[in-house]
């Protein structure tokens, strides 16, 4: 029962994370733009503030706020990232950060007065101001712009910096709008192209559950017969080949082997087998099998590299368990009675010796649904683990939030089904955590 | 001692560890009045306009004589291959090793802990703990803004005094609340195990390379902050496993009449439950230097590892996939992770026949 105050840890992380950056994608926000954000004209200037109390951001980031004294913490409400920085040193030079909103809030009031040049040289200035030069450029003009300038300049209460203050800011804050959001159900639009979150990881969950599927059922398929194999028969030939194989597997990083596969079986240079990435485009008139057939195509080298680590983990987990189960009474006592290889195998054997398996599945349930990071990349399927790399690099909070809520979810829910599977495995196994210490 | 020098690991850790510290000399560029002439007159960010455009090592290559061949050949830029090599093995060893220092205190002190101590047997005096819950908050708003981090007027020197000033005194209130005369029996177990133990299945529910991506995102990468990021998730395993073997040895015979003769806490720690765990935790560690090289590669590989001017396999392994017809773009740098990474865990069986 750890997932609530997880998910509610997680979900502060990322709210925290976000903090950091999402005030300048602002304007992305509207409709399939990526155009940087200039607030160089008032025009702009003002927009962008219209947008912000649109979308909520004008409100505190949080339940409370921590701030100096000599600061504020409405500080968020200054769109343009270079004057919230500027106003917020200014304030920490002087230690008073009343003086400079008043400031700021003359000229403000002076921008609409002027030409749109002087605006612009305006807005300039004050994205440039510092305290130590003079007076300079557009500012000696103004009279009242000059001579509050000159004040700020001579006022020092820096030991405002030192005194904290904490205010409580009530539940009109972007947090526990976005939690009662998320609570409805509702994930917002993705900051990046506005479509639905919900849509995109729609989309994308097919592909990587495809993918990690057919790659969970291809491994459990070589490795447990292997492991079987080689712990009956552990001087073969085949068994020891086998050995050192799946050793050499288990330390072969998957971005490399994806790499060579791709440069060796793909690229054309030296064998053409295999298209290099994507899923293939299906005409309209494709038969069954041909899209079949191009699907298998497009996700052989993939499935490859998803499963040539896991086979190694799994086979050496199995092994080593088999090999302790084999040397126990039991085992013994069924050869004892005359029952057959194959039902002590199967029976008996397979039951006992299956505990890292079930370890393995409960870290392969958020797998299953975050998907592989690397291989997708490399291969360029568009699933779960190319929209979080895509999400990420494009400070996409509103989908980031989304994927890294649903893998704290599943690996919670993976925990859970390993534990319950324990227990069927092996009644013996007690379900509060008291006893598992002692062993 | 036999294991020792019978295991090739340790050879080709102290080599990597020569070619790592000594990677300038090694691989630079040449200065015509040198005495000392490197080995591979290319550094990692030198480009050789006339072999441009990934020259194989096997091709005829535009130079005056053989010092100046490229042996493994040239990435795009006309970057040399085994210079980057080099300088890539400097970046892997800081790493790991970093990695391994940071996420090892943190680990082993944490994982400690929670074996040693449990559930039960820490006791603390319930008003000193409620004096320590009731400051917390205040120290923490100490530290974030009575000290102005990011203010510029206020130097480092004074910054560090402040912090010291304000722990000094946070200790201080402490140590008089535990002074005060309280009632008997007003001590209460600690859970420390629970608390640490969610901490770590906490931060294990989240894929890995999603909190590192994640992490890179909004962090500066360099070497520095790379060790903290990927340190921040390797200790988990090694907290884990030092766990483990901590409460396997807790409760044997001889700590129980350790305890007996009333020996304090950290004499125990030290005389008998560490030497007995080391093996064990020294294994999670060299495992855990195989997956931090794998997981700084892999960064490397995604574009956001340590910055752009400094040499990293991953990064040439990422070279290889904008250009598929140069194999040794995508061999060599793989070959050495690869390599690396048997290494570590070969080293680790030296330390589980120890046991």
């Amino acid at each position: 029962m750890l997932i609530i105050p997880s998910l509610g840890i997680m979900s502060l992380f990322v709210f925290y994370v976000a903090q950091f950056s999402h005030q300048d994608l602002l304007l992305q926000k509207e409709e399939n733009s990526f155009r940087a954000v200039q607030n160089n004209t008032l025009q702009e200037w003002e927009a962008s503030y219209a947008k912000a109390e649109q979308i909520g951001f004008h409100h505190p980031s949080f339940y409370f706020s921590i701030f100096r004294k000599s600061s504020s913490d409405t500080l968020n409400r200054i769109q343009d990232q270079n004057i919230r920085q500027n106003l917020k040193n200014l304030a920490y030079q002087i230690g008073d950060w009343e003086k400079v909103n008043r400031f700021y809030a003359s000229i403000k009031t002076t921008l609409p007065t002027l030409t749109s040049e002087d605006q612009q040289a305006l807005i300039q200035d004050l994205k440039n101001l510092n305290l130590t030069t003079p007076a300079s450029g557009i500012f000696i003009q103004f009279p009242n712009l000059s001579t509050q300038f000159k004040s700020l300049q001579t006022t020092t209460t820096e030991l405002n910096n030192f005194i904290p203050i904490f205010k409580w800011n009530g539940f009109n804050n972007q947090y526990h709008q976005w939690l009662k959001n998320v609570l409805k159900g509702s994930f917002g639009k993705s900051l990046v192209d506005a479509n639905s979150v919900n849509e995109k990881i729609n989309n994308a969950i097919y592909w990587t559950l495809l993918l990690s599927i057919v790659s969970l059922l291809i491994t459990f398929s070589i490795a447990i017969p292997a492991a079987f194999y080689s712990s009956f028969n552990p001087n073969s030939l085949m068994s020891k080949t086998m050995d050192k194989l799946f050793f050499l597997f288990y330390a072969i990083p998957n971005f490399w082997i994806a790499t060579l596969l791709i440069v060796f079986f793909a690229s054309g240079d030296y064998l053409d087998w295999f298209p290099t990435y994507g899923l293939g485009f299906i005409q309209d008139d494709y038969s069954t099998s041909q899209k079949v057939w191009l699907r298998v195509q497009h996700l052989t080298l993939p499935i490859i590299a998803l499963s040539y680590g896991s086979i190694a983990f799994v086979y050496k987990q199995l092994k080593n368990s088999i090999q302790q189960e084999l040397q126990k009474d039991y085992i013994v006592t069924a050869k004892a009675k005359g029952l057959s290889i194959s039902s002590i195998k199967w029976g008996q054997l397979f039951k006992n010796a299956s505990f890292p398996l079930i370890t393995m599945l409960g870290g392969i349930i958020p797998a299953l649904f975050s998907g592989s990071f690397i291989i997708e990349y490399i291969f360029s399927i568009p699933g779960m683990g190319k929209l979080s790399i895509e999400s990420i690099l494009s400070r996409d909070f509103s989908t980031i939030y989304m994927l890294l809520l649903i893998a704290t979810f599943f690996s919670m829910i993976g925990l859970l089904i390993a534990d319950l599977l324990y227990y069927f495995a092996d009644p013996r196994v007690q379900l509060s955590s008291e006893n598992k210490e002692r062993k | 001692m036999k294991s020792w020098k019978k295991n090739w690991a340790v050879y080709y850790f102290f080599v990597w560890a020569c070619i790592a510290l000594l990677a300038p000399i090694l691989a630079n560029q040449v200065e015509p009045n040198e005495i000392i002439q490197p080995l591979v007159p290319y550094s990692q960010s030198s480009i050789d306009y006339e072999n441009s455009n990934s020259v194989s090592p096997f091709s005829s290559q535009q130079i005056e004589s053989n010092y100046y061949r490229h042996w493994l050949g040239t990435d795009d830029l006309g970057r040399d291959v085994l210079s980057q090599l080099i300088h890539g093995s400097r970046t892997a060893f800081i790493i790991g090793f970093g990695v391994i220092l940071l996420a090892g205190i943190i680990g082993i002190l944490l994982g400690g802990i929670a074996g040693y101590f449990g559930d039960h047997s820490l006791m603390v005096s319930k008003r000193k703990l409620l004096t320590a819950i009731a400051l917390f908050p205040f120290y923490i708003l100490s530290i974030t803004t009575i000290i102005p981090w990011d203010i510029n007027a206020v130097s480092a020197i004074q910054k560090l005094i402040l912090f010291g000033l304000f722990s000094m005194a946070y200790l201080f209130v402490l140590f008089l609340t535990g002074k005060i005369k309280s009632q008997p029996k007003a001590k209460i177990q600690l859970p420390i195990d629970l608390v640490i133990s969610r901490i770590i299945e906490l931060i294990d529910a989240i894929p890995l390379l999603f909190l590192l991506v994640c992490l890179t995102a909004i962090i500066e990468p360099s070497f520095f902050t790379t060790i903290l990021i990927i340190a921040s998730v390797a200790w988990t395993s090694i907290a884990r496993y030092t766990r483990g073997e901590i409460i396997k040895v807790r409760n044997e015979n001889y700590i129980q009449s350790a305890k007996a003769l009333a020996l304090n806490n950290f004499q125990i720690l030290k005389k008998h439950i560490l030497p007995n765990a080391l093996g064990p935790v020294l294994v999670s560690l060299s495992f855990g230097m195989a997956a931090a090289i794998l997981l700084e590669a892999s960064l490397s590989f995604l574009g956001m590892g340590i910055s752009a001017e400094e040499a990293s396999w991953g990064k040439l392994i990422a070279a290889a996939r904008n250009n598929y017809q140069a194999w040794w773009l995508a061999i060599f740098p793989g070959l050495a992770i690869f390599i690396t990474v048997v290494a570590s865990n070969k080293l680790s069986e030296i330390f589980q026949r120890k046991i």
